[in-house]
């Protein structure tokens, strides 16, 4: 909300400047984004003394006091004797253009009329800012106090609804300043016509309307004062007429919204009603809205006149011919306000304030305020006589606080007399019930106040939080457990990061299209109602698109390789509800090595393999590698992975017809591999101890044996067959040799470590273990030994 | 025997190779070496001549014998020196196993803020990304249609279920198993729908909660001040009045500028101030809606990960974190 400083004076003394203020305010929680100064550019006051019109253009001499300039304007609304901010040639503007002489023909233009836009107090204006005729020409509008202002941006938070005016800032200021409020003239003579006898207003809905009066006066629609509009400007509200201004005026002053219907335009009496469905309004905004029966409405004896709280309808709104005037000021509930203006998308500084909630006692003071501005600014006369529908009064609530709870809550030592005088500044009425309670009342404008902690933490703020001392704690302690999952996610992270992977984190949303791609069941997709973009439609249930997005941007970039990894979630539709798991993903591709020493390697199923064999090795489990049911897999090189009898994850190259679909051309050196494991499946191992296995007590031995067999057959079913004897320590496979005379062969040359615990073997032990070896492999995988 | 000594002393400086030291070994010590042609020299001459003259020649045998052995040691250290040269490598080639891998900026910074709460003695859990809206407005006392909805605009999977919007509703969901007292952070992925050069629709929080008997406002302070100071090095904190529904008395949270020191610059809109964190004490609305004892209360807090990671590191553009562009990765290792 912006504020303009000059107006917030005119209701409470302030000794500080703008930038002290905005500091002081922010503190006690009324943040200001940014403190502007207005930019006259170094404009004067300028009359037009004369106008001539030429190609619908108004060449015109302005008197600045000093001289007399020509400027050529494009503005219809100029008149003789109206005046305007003015600047000469050479002036530089807020927004960087500088003005210069123009030549129209025979006119030589030497300077510009400024509208409000120029001088930065709207976006867009549609004309000049015509000035008060009583200024003196050649004065620098810096002089004026309506320009020698400054605007306050002030960011509310949602429950300080009180403080949505200059009325309520000012409230703030003179709590923590300790001054008092200096209230406006408000009033106002009354013509012998009474309102009830034009009029009447009947209220349908109570809980939604709790409250509804009316006033009436005949008026005349002129534009208004210099310094309403002005004001209004400062307040990012446009000036239109000066009824409607004025309305807008005391909202912006007092907070109350206000709407004034041109009473010769409705039809009989007014009634607060629902809306019929589909029954439809064309509102002020020129936009036609369709209603439906749960919201509310203003309306005549045939239509609805204003959506209630949001806005009026341009039927019955006041016009340059307006005479006479019906000035709402109501109460509506915050709910009712607040779901019609998200149902129709229509928000207004009328709904922004019901919806977080306007004193129902201050329709009348705000309506009075209108009235006597309206007799001065409008020649008013205003009808004896009010409505006042309402069913309750509407009582302050009141709340007993203890000091001490205070105190104990804030750990703050602050005297009661201080408490007591900060509530009171607060207009709380404090009264003191006991050694320890007070009572309080609280004002109907303050909705946020429900008990003693809001209580102390207005104290709080008025005080100012720096006056708390910091202290720490006093805490029941206890041990605390790392989860397996976490504990697991940890290691992981940091091993992967020594291993040469790099971690992403991906968006948990991804393209449903693609997901498809590589998803077993479309069943379990979590889709969102309200998705941003399209292709962020559903909830992932693998990290492998984000790993492949990663590698497609980073290709893009020109990157040789990638070795990334990432830890995250993936969701699963349960019902209406979701299954989420924590899952490992990571991909590889491109150069592996690209070095003095090894020279140039690709990245291949193998890099990826020491993935998994770290995380075999890190939680002391042993994966199943079974050949690959997912079809996003090349089928012969990817595995799914098992533990326990449960698929956990898999392992493989990226089927090649899969590249298309990323748009990625296939190299088959520069294959892209792919891994994903379940963290919560393998979690319950994370915990589980490996016991100390004895070391060999005496010398071990080493012996190679190479054999040949089918191609076929998986090296590690070799291996294992070998581990099975007693005598076998250890084994390590040394090599695969493939480029054999027999082309469907492979040799496996595996390094045997043998040992014996009772004695030291002798040579023929040593023989006859090799043998049963080798006969083993012979007659399970047909093996010959490697000549 | 002093021109001998004179002659065996130009020879010995002037050996170079082991080859050098036999020749002159013969030379003087060997059978008909100069040392062996003195004492035959000694024939001639009386006893007590004799006797002075062994001895003299003696000590020059020693001599000689001992500065052969000296510059043959001499020799083969050199050798042995210029043999290791000639296998010198270029020890500032790269390393053969090149640590190139890394871990992200917002795990490390997770990483980072669970350390400094782990050693308060703070527990680390995990909540739900994917949350009812009652765990994750209602039980917070944001009920539907209240104004602080549109502070946070958020993603629907159904209309009780949604994405988390802040890492709050662990708050609920660990008080609602645990009793009291609970101290502990909670790090995790939030969104909303939101999406600019300052937002991005998924982030992180990190969040905190301390239930105990008798917890103040001062706690807070000083629980968060000294976190601050140790992440971010010895700044100025600032605690100012705020509002979040579930929290009362509510505060944000500011450390001095860290790019100007408190000057003023672009990243502090001018302020000389950074907004860093949000907290307060937890409303006693929200712990009457985990039936917790009237004699607990505490204090919660939130902070954006990102946020951190960014004034931490100077990463000055929130995509940065989502790209995962290797070349930003690869900083971080
Ligand atoms: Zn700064």
């Amino acid at each position: 909300m912006k504020v303009s400083y000059n107006w917030l004076k005119e209701f409470v003394d302030i000794e500080l400047s703008a930038a002290e203020l905005a500091e002081k305010i922010t503190m006690a929680g009324l943040e200001v984004d940014s403190v502007t100064k207005i930019d006259t550019c170094g404009s004067v006051v300028g009359e037009i003394v004369d106008i001539t019109e030429k190609d619908n253009l108004y060449l015109t001499k302005v008197d600045i006091g000093s001289e007399v300039l020509n400027i050529a304007t494009a503005d219809k609304n100029v008149n003789l004797h109206d005046k305007f901010p003015v600047v000469k040639e050479g002036a530089l503007l807020s927004n960087g253009v500088k003005i210069s002489k123009k030549k129209f023909g025979d006119f030589v233009s030497e300077g510009m009329m400024l509208s409000a836009e120029e001088l930065n107090l709207e976006d867009s204006s549609s004309g000049l800012l015509k000035l008060d005729e009583t200024l003196r020409n050649g004065m620098a509008l810096s002089e004026i106090d309506e320009f020698n202002d400054y605007i306050i941006d002030i960011e509310l938070t949602p429950n300080r609804a009180d403080a949505l005016s200059i009325l309520g800032v000012a409230r703030d200021i003179k709590a923590i300043t300790k001054k008092s409020i200096k209230y406006p003239k408000m009033d106002f003579a009354l013509v012998e016509k009474n309102i009830k006898n034009y009029i009447s207003v009947k209220i349908d809905d109570y809980k939604n309307c709790p409250r509804y009066t009316l006033l009436m006066a005949d008026v005349v629609v002129k534009p208004s004062p210099m310094f309403i509009r002005l004001r209004l400007l400062k307040s990012g509200i446009r000036p239109i007429n000066n009824v409607v201004d004025i309305t807008n005026y005391v909202l912006m002053a007092m907070g109350q919204p206000m709407h004034s219907f041109d009473f010769n335009r409705l039809s009989g009496d007014i009634c607060v009603r629902r809306a019929k469905n589909k029954e439809k309004i064309l509102a002020l905004d020129s936009k036609e809205y369709e209603l439906d029966e749960s919201m509310l409405v203003i309306a005549d004896s045939k239509k609805p006149v204003a959506i209630a709280g949001v806005m009026g309808s341009e039927e019955s709104s006041v016009t340059d011919d307006t005479k006479t005037v019906a000035l709402e000021s109501a109460h509506f509930n915050p709910v009712s306000v607040r779901m019609t203006a998200r149902k129709l998308k229509l928000h207004s500084e009328s709904s922004h304030r019901f919806e977080r909630g306007v004193d129902p006692n201050l329709c009348l003071t705000a309506s009075s305020y209108a009235m006597s501005l309206l007799e001065k600014y409008a020649d008013a006369k205003v009808y004896m006589g009010y409505i006042d529908q309402k069913e309750t009064e509407f009582k302050p609530k009141t709340i007993v606080c203890s000091f001490e709870g205070i105190n104990r809550l804030l750990g703050s030592d602050f005297e009661q007399k201080a408490v007591k005088e900060i509530v009171e500044y607060l207009d709380f009425k404090p009264k003191v019930i006991s050694i320890d309670k007070f009572k309080v009342t609280i004002p109907t404008y303050r909705f946020d106040i429900e008990g003693e902690a809001d209580i102390a933490e207005e104290v709080a703020r008025c005080m100012g939080y720096d006056k708390i001392a910091p202290t720490l704690p006093v805490v029941q302690t206890s041990f605390k457990r790392k989860k397996p999952v976490d504990y697991a996610k940890h290691q992981i992270t940091k091993t992967l990061a020594d291993m040469g992977l790099s971690e992403s984190v991906n968006y948990s949303f991804t393209d449903s299209s693609k997901l498809k791609l590589f998803s077993k069941n479309e069943d379990e997709f979590v889709y969102l109602k309200n998705p941003l973009i399209e292709g962020q439609d559903v909830m992932r249930t693998t990290l492998v698109c984000g790993l492949l997005d990663n590698l497609k941007f980073n290709m893009s970039k020109n990157a040789k390789s990638a070795a990334l990894f990432e830890i995250g979630r993936v969701f699963f539709k349960d019902g209406d509800f979701a299954k989420e798991s924590d899952r490992l993903g990571a991909v590889m591709w491109g150069e592996a090595s690209f070095n003095w020493i090894e020279g140039r390697r690709f990245y291949d199923f193998y890099d990826m393999k020491s993935v998994t064999e770290m995380l075999e090795k890190l939680f002391n489990i042993e994966f199943l590698y079974r050949k690959t049911e997912r079809k996003f897999l090349h089928t012969g090189r990817g595995a799914d992975l098992f533990v326990g009898g449960k698929d956990v994850g898999f392992i493989g190259e990226l089927h090649p017809d899969f590249y298309d679909y990323y748009d990625i051309k296939f190299d088959k050196n520069m294959r892209i591999i792919l891994c994903e494991v379940d963290l919560n499946s393998i979690a319950e191992y994370v915990t589980r101890v490996k016991m100390f296995e004895k070391l060999p007590k005496l010398p071990t031995v080493v012996r190679d044996l190479a054999v040949v067999v089918d191609k076929s057959i998986n090296a590690s079913d070799v291996k294992r067959a070998i581990g099975l004897f007693d005598n076998v320590y250890e084994v390590v496979l040394f090599d695969v040799y493939d480029k054999l005379e027999d082309s469907s062969k492979k040799s496996l040359a595996f390094r045997i470590v043998l040992k014996n615990d009772d004695k030291t073997f002798v040579d023929t032990e040593i023989e006859e273990i090799m043998n049963n070896i080798f006969n083993a492999l012979v007659k399970k995988f047909d093996a010959k030994l490697r000549g | 025997m002093y021109h001998i000594k004179k002659e065996f002393e130009a020879l010995i400086a002037d050996a170079k190779t082991e080859e050098d030291i036999k020749q002159i070994k013969a030379k003087f010590l060997g059978k008909k070496g100069k040392v062996s042609e003195l004492f035959k020299q000694m024939g001639g001459l009386g006893d007590e001549q004799k006797k002075e003259f062994g001895k003299n020649i003696n000590k020059l045998k020693q001599y000689i014998e001992d500065s052969l052995t000296n510059k043959q040691t001499q020799i083969k250290e050199i050798r042995k020196k210029e043999s290791l040269e000639k296998e010198s490598i270029d020890v500032t080639l790269p390393a053969r196993r090149g640590f190139l891998g890394s871990i992200h900026p917002i795990t490390k910074t997770i990483i980072e803020i669970e350390d400094i709460f782990k050693s308060m003695g703070f527990d680390v859990e995990t909540g739900y990304e994917i949350e009812f809206d009652r765990y994750n407005f209602e039980m917070l006392n944001i009920p539907k249609e209240h104004p602080a909805r549109d502070m946070q605009d958020t993603f629907y999977i159904n209309d009780n279920v949604l994405l988390r919007t802040h890492t709050s509703p662990t708050q609920i969901r660990v008080m609602e198993s645990k009793k009291p007292p609970v101290m502990f952070i909670s790090p995790g992925k939030v969104y909303r729908r939101d999406s600019d050069i300052t937002h991005s629709p998924m982030f992180h929080q990190v969040e905190g909660l301390l239930i105990d008997k008798d917890i103040h406002f001062s706690d807070l302070k000083g629980v968060l001040s000294d976190f601050l100071k140790i992440f971010f090095g010895d700044v100025p904190v600032r605690f100012r009045p705020s509002y979040f529904p579930f929290t009362e008395p509510s505060a944000e949270v500011d450390i001095g500028c860290i790019i100007c020191g408190g000057k003023g610059c672009r990243v502090c809109s001018n302020t000389g101030y950074l907004e860093v964190l949000g907290c307060g004490m937890v409303h006693p609305n929200v712990l009457k809606n985990v039936n917790y004892p009237d004699e607990y209360n505490g204090f919660a807090f939130g902070l954006g990960v990102e946020r951190f990671a960014m004034l931490k590191y100077g990463i000055d553009n929130i995509k940065l974190f989502f790209e995962n562009d290797i070349r930003f990765l690869k900083q971080f290792s």
